[in-house]
């Protein structure tokens, strides 16, 4: 069978932005844990009330809506820096983490090939991953954010207001859940990859 | 075996129709409605004001990342440029839900592994992989020369690239949905192999 390296676009472009997004991570944690330190803490808030003063608009033209706005907290104590990082971090070690296990199951696919029950279990378990860990990762930091902006206004917003920001990433959702249709796609090709081999 | 993912594909090919078309009807319908649009371009510039209740603590500043503006009475080329806004990205979504929602349909029914299906998937893997980044560039691309049109000073054009979020997701899926398409005709080989066998 001809299979050649069927993986190949594949495996190189997730390698290359693989260790490109560990590189950035590193470095921004890097400055974080370094210079970040003594800067302000900044952060989204989203659907908190503000008004914003234009200048130089054109007659005509009017602001109609602060859609996000900026805060900034100009000397953080030790827990507003780590709920900056928490506001932050958990999407990017997630997507890293998620790059890895593709890669993992390229390599192992690559190895042991692909219609096998071990690589339908790998994909499985890629789109469970991109499924709940994702999502949940994108929950930590809208709670993480509103605590911040609840530590930096003089007003409570409620319960509610940790998941008003929470943005579902849904393309991971749908690419979970196809994944999982591929991983019985892979299951049944295991299975006549077997009887071809019963056959031969 | 395809059954819960085809389900979700509809769902989504139906929600991005009728956002498609609703977004463009009321757009082209509106001509009384001021018409508004929201930049993240140069919203660091301007002033911000919190409304809320209660107030800001001492020692935290604000500024505004993300405005809406909104033109009151615009000519012809901003009501264009107010229509491709949003409707631009619609539009690809629907596109793209119904290559893939057609691929599934077809896919169940003459089989997966056949060479049709890994066309369509190296067709759908193309579109992902080009016409999500060039789509939502070109949108942020419209929302400046909007921009433009709002403020009395120069914004040049190189903004667009902090109101443009990269879309790597269609990226990468775009590059993995090539693979697949290549790995299917493979076992679409394997698989005529099979019944020349038998």
């Amino acid at each position: 069978m001809s299979r050649g390296n069927a993986l190949e676009p594949l495996t190189g472009v997730v390698s290359a932005v693989f260790a490109l997004s560990l590189g950035a991570f590193g470095l921004t944690t890097a400055i974080r844990l370094t210079i970040g330190l003594f800067d302000p803490v900044c952060f989204t808030a989203k659907y908190w009330p503000h008004d914003a003063e234009g200048r130089d608009l054109v007659a005509g033209v009017r602001l109609d809506d602060v859609d996000r706005v900026t805060l900034c907290v100009d000397d953080p104590v030790p827990w507003q820096h780590v709920l900056d990082f928490l506001s932050e971090a958990p999407t990017a070690v997630t997507r890293v983490g998620a790059l890895l296990l593709l890669l993992l199951l390229l390599r192992r696919a690559a190895l042991h090939g692909i219609y096998t029950p071990a690589t339908a279990a790998d994909v499985r378990r890629f789109g469970h991953y991109l499924l709940w860990v994702l999502p949940a990762a994108a929950m930590v930091e809208s709670i993480a954010r509103t605590t911040l902006v609840h530590a930096a206004v003089t007003f409570d917003a409620g319960f509610a207001s940790f998941f008003g920001e929470w943005e579902a990433p849904w393309f991971a959702v749908i690419t979970g859940i196809a994944l999982l249709s591929l991983a019985k796609i892979v299951r049944d090709g295991a299975e006549m990859r077997a009887d071809l081999e019963g056959t031969v | 075996m395809l059954r819960p993912f085809t389900k979700v594909v509809r769902l989504m090919w139906s929600v991005a129709a009728v956002g498609f078309l609703l977004g463009v009807t009321t757009e082209v319908g509106n001509t009384v409605r001021d018409l508004c649009f929201s930049s993240a371009a140069i919203a660091g510039g301007f002033g911000a004001r919190y409304l809320g209740k209660g107030a800001l603590r001492e020692g935290v500043a604000n500024y505004p990342s993300e405005l809406r503006y909104c033109l009151h009475d615009p000519g012809l080329p901003e009501r264009v440029l107010g229509v491709l806004d949003g409707a631009l990205t619609w539009f690809a979504y629907a596109v793209l839900f119904f290559l893939l929602m057609r691929l599934l349909e077809r896919a169940a029914s003459e089989g997966v592994h056949t060479a049709a299906t890994a066309d369509r998937l190296r067709r759908l893997g193309w579109f992902t992989l080009v016409a999500m980044p060039v789509v939502t560039s070109a949108e942020a691309v419209v929302r400046l020369l909007l921009l433009r049109q709002a403020v009395t000073f120069d914004v040049p054009l190189v903004e667009f690239l902090f109101d443009w979020s990269v879309p790597w997701w269609a990226v990468v899926t775009g590059v993995g949905l090539l693979t697949l398409g290549k790995i299917m005709r493979t076992s679409a080989e394997m698989r005529a192999d099979l019944e020349g066998t038998v």
